[in-house]
């Protein structure tokens, strides 16, 4: 039998994910500030990457079906969509997480965190549009493409929060400015979660286009 | 006169609220936090896992039984 491609790249992420978390756990020294704490970094900040990466396909998605027409792009939409809101929603429980031995509170009206959530509630909003039209599959195209197109507004309002306002989060941090094994570690765990992503990205793909297809298989002529 | 308390009351469950979590300014302990961070994380990515593959395992079924017996519409 043989395996499907993007198990191959799902095996390989676990891997990767499982070295990299051990390497951001045990393998790198702790912070000179936050000390142990900044290894939950080593999750939070991949998965950051990796939302915005995800949505970002999205955004391709929606643009090639209203370009093309194409299905493809918009089961496409349909899986990024999901596994976009999946890391958005864990980033911000990780940075919730995090804020507490560090700031002091779970939640705080940062400009950062405030523009995440909004990111996550316009997306699940998408999600939700694309749930409640049912029936007509080129009309609920149209509808998430062209919502998603508006929702990704959100990404560089979010990107750039820390730069726009005043805020508490960190600001983006060039890599000349960070020792190699936190750099490694974010990198050997970015890499992990690119490559799960994309594993639950291609699953996903393949539930939307077997939905798809059930729904616009033929019926059988009237037996006379 | 009274004057009003301006005291921060930090929480004492946070590594920065123990006066003895703080060591030379560099935040001490906090690895309840980073296992609970870790720990959810594998959780969603593990959950996730599972939901997606049965999907697609129910989906895939669905489609071979749809053209093993076509509906008559």
């Amino acid at each position: 039998m043989k395996l499907p491609w993007e198990h191959v790249i799902g095996i390989i992420g676990l891997g990767v994910l499982i070295y990299g978390q051990w390497f951001g756990l045990v393998g790198v020294p702790p912070d000179r500030h936050m000390g142990e704490v900044a290894r939950i970094l080593f999750v939070h900040v991949p998965t950051a990457w990796n939302a915005f990466a995800v949505y970002t396909v999205a955004f391709i998605g929606a643009l090639g079906y209203l370009l093309s027409g194409r299905k493809g792009f918009d089961h496409l939409l349909e899986a990024t969509l999901e596994v976009g809101t999946l890391l958005t929603f864990m980033l911000i429980l990780q940075g919730s997480i995090f804020a507490r031995p560090t700031w002091g509170v779970w939640w705080t009206w940062d400009p950062r965190l405030v523009s995440s959530a909004v990111m996550l509630a316009v997306y699940v909003g998408v999600l939700v549009l694309r749930t409640i039209v049912v029936g007509d599959v080129e009309l609920r195209a149209m509808l998430t493409s062209v919502a998603t197109i508006l929702a990704s507004v959100t990404l560089p309002v979010t990107y750039f929060s820390v730069q726009i306002w005043r805020s508490m989060h960190q600001m983006q941090t060039a890599p000349t400015d960070i020792d190699s094994p936190l750099k490694m570690a974010w990198r050997i765990n970015a890499i992990a979660f690119a490559l799960i992503a994309t594993w639950f990205i291609a699953r996903r793909y393949r539930v939307a286009r077997d939905n798809y297809t059930r729904r616009e298989a033929p019926p059988l002529p009237e037996v006379a | 006169m009274e004057t009003e308390n301006t005291t921060t009351e930090v929480p004492a469950d946070t590594a920065a609220g123990a006066p003895e979590g703080l060591a030379g300014g560099v935040l001490d302990g906090g690895w309840s936090f980073i296992w609970a961070a870790y720990f959810m994380t594998w959780t969603f990515l593990g959950g996730y896992a599972i939901y997606v593959n049965v999907r697609r395992f129910l989906s895939a079924r669905a489609v071979a039984e749809a053209e093993a017996h076509p509906r008559r519409d």
